[in-house]
């Protein structure tokens, strides 16, 4: 039988070091071709040497282990390696993908390698690990948290969770927080779309409102309501097509 | 975060204040007749009970509706933004003359105008409206005193809930199980830089744990944890981290509230470094004045718009900042140039007692 042949992945060279030892102790067949370092050189590597099998650790720099998977066109046979990540172990359970945690076992590595080497080389399952790596996003939609304000020639920072309310200022938009007030290049629009509509309700055309900064609602004898802020001597007026966020409140 | 449980939360904060409520009304109503059956009363009991009682009363009445209807218009269109003084000197005087007109025009006796009488009858609506103002501003005071309550608890709740998150976030499960991995595969290649990271991680965590149940330390405590952290981050990324501090204060002396500055080192690795291939490093600088400035820089990847992992320690640490300081604090996020993040914070300086 020909001589089988692997790449480590893993961006902490002590782990590379210790996964190489321990299957030189419990495989010793195996040669290690090729050690990478981030998920960039994995991908070298796997394309130079086309081993039959790649410990990918999934937490690497610029590319993740997942994400060097999705881009494997060889035969080859994947076993991804993690410290903790409940999310990835639970969608490779349900992949059946081969996977490893970090302090690595030996009775665990030798079941994986007792799997490797029953099985035939198989036909890597692109389409299932990027199935995987869709679920494992899903969970994690990415909305707007970090506003970039430029100040006289200064960039700042700010957090959105300090943010009382995004207001159109003609070709502006201006960010109040509970100390300060800036301007930005966006609109409102968009900035609806990016933010978390669980913590920034739109209230007016021109106004987007931190949910956690308002104090109450009063209602005029019109029916439209007026928001008073913590924190903040300002009111803000809602339009009668949002008034509706604010009923039986 | 669950959507359905945001907007419990959401509820719950926010307090709308509708018109005064029909059941305020009708005890205002309750209140002003009583008022009036009283005046009549002490009235006609001066004059003869109960020849005039009718007639006393039939005033009173008047004169009562006459400041009740307007002023409870004015509350409920108002609702709290006319001053309630405003309201009372406007409706008194006018429902004090158009009652005793009305009055009199319903007992089908011409109005005349006897001074004494009318100084009378302004007496005692004066101490009748102040009555009703000081029972309207008793319920008031309860309701701002209720209101009051309700933000210390809200407020209360909000410390609990970043506190359990400090908590949770303090000992990552990825960072103790990659670093346990890092010792388990030194021990066979290099016993000493095993033992020394072990070393590490056991100051590391008694320290965090003694931190994160007390109120406050010292700057000297707060460096060490950072330190050990660091330590053991080195030890793992090699190379790929560089660090310096440069602390200028008595760090012994000083007061410094626990687990500010070793998570925002934490975030500078997670979510600065360790995404580059070339990793980079951190500085952090201490300097003291009246103030303490904190300035941690590294040359990582930076903020992302929508980072949110990196936000979680950054917001936490600001809103601890937030609540122990108020106004008296400043934290400020800045991008390092070319790449990177720079964080800094400015709170005041306390002596050790």
């Amino acid at each position: 039988m020909k001589e089988k042949t692997a790449v480590i992945a893993d961006d902490e060279q002590n782990l590379i070091v210790y996964l190489r030892s321990r299957l030189a102790s419990l495989w010793p067949e195996l040669k290690i071709v090729g050690e990478a370092r981030n998920g960039r050189e994995a991908l070298a590597l796997v394309k130079e040497f086309t081993p039959d099998i790649v410990f990918l650790d999934i937490k690497m720099p610029g590319m993740s282990g997942i994400e060097v998977a999705t881009k494997l066109t060889n035969q080859c046979h994947v076993v991804f390696v993690t410290a903790y990540d409940e999310y990835a172990i639970a969608a490779f359970e349900q992949q059946a993908v081969d996977y490893l945690l970090k302090p690595v076992e030996d009775s665990r590595l030798q079941k994986t390698i007792d799997r490797i080497c029953t099985e035939t080389a198989r036909e890597i399952d692109t389409a299932g690990i990027v199935t995987l790596l869709e679920n494992l996003r899903q969970g994690e939609v990415e909305y707007l948290n970090w506003i970039r304000i430029g100040l006289r020639g200064e960039t700042k920072i700010i957090d959105v969770a300090e943010v009382a309310y995004f207001k159109a200022d003609q070709k502006y938009v201006s960010v109040r927080t509970k100390g300060a007030e800036y301007l930005i290049r966006r609109s409102i629009k968009a900035l609806e779309t990016e933010l978390d509509p669980n913590h920034f309700w739109r209230i007016h055309r021109g106004t987007l409102v931190n949910v956690r900064f308002i104090e109450s609602a009063k209602k005029d004898f019109r029916g439209r309501y007026t928001l008073s802020l913590k924190n903040i001597r300002q009111t803000l007026k809602v339009s009668d097509s949002y008034g509706h966020r604010f009923r039986q409140m | 975060m669950d959507p359905v449980k945001n907007m419990n939360t959401h509820t719950e904060q926010t307090v709308v204040e509708n018109r005064l409520p029909l059941r305020e009304h009708f005890r205002f109503i309750g209140v002003t007749l009583v008022v009036c059956f009283t005046i009549a009363l002490f009235l006609s009991v001066l004059s003869g009970f109960p020849d005039n009682f009718t007639g006393h009363l039939v005033i009173s009445l008047a004169i009562g509706t006459c400041i009740h209807v307007p002023t409870a218009l004015a509350f409920h269109f108002s609702r709290g933004r006319w001053n309630l003084l405003t309201i009372y000197l406007l409706c008194v005087p006018t429902g004090l003359i158009l009652g005793l007109v009305i009055g009199s025009t319903i007992l089908g006796e011409r109005f005349n105008v006897d001074l004494a009488e009318a100084f009378g009858s302004l007496m005692i609506t004066v101490v009748a409206t102040s009555f009703v103002i000081s029972y309207s501003s008793i319920l008031d005071m309860r309701e701002a005193l209720r209101q009051e309550e309700v933000n210390r608890l809200n407020n209360e709740k909000r410390l609990a809930e970043t506190q359990l998150k400090l908590l949770q976030s303090q000992i990552e499960p990825h960072f103790l199980f990659n670093t346990l991995s890092n010792v388990i595969s030194l021990v066979a290649t290099d016993p000493s830089k095993a033992e020394l990271m072990l070393r590490k991680l056991t100051q590391f965590l008694r320290a965090s744990l003694r931190r994160s149940r007390s109120e406050s330390g010292s700057l000297q405590d707060e460096i060490e944890l950072a330190e050990d952290y660091l330590g053991i981050l080195k030890i793992r990324m090699g190379e790929r981290l560089q660090f310096c501090f440069d602390v200028d204060a008595d760090t012994s002396s000083v007061e410094f509230p626990p687990l500010i500055l070793q998570p925002l080192v934490e975030n500078a690795i997670v979510h600065g470094l360790e995404p580059l291939e070339e990793g980079g490093s951190v500085n952090i600088s201490i300097t003291s004045s009246d103030f303490l400035d904190i300035k941690v820089v590294d040359t990582g990847v930076g903020l992302a718009p929508q980072s949110s992992g990196s936000g979680l320690g950054l917001s936490n640490v600001r809103q601890r900042l937030e609540m122990l300081f108020g106004d008296s604090m400043s934290f400020t996020l800045k991008p390092t140039e070319p790449h990177g993040l720079t964080v800094l914070i400015k709170i005041p300086k306390v002596q050790l007692t």
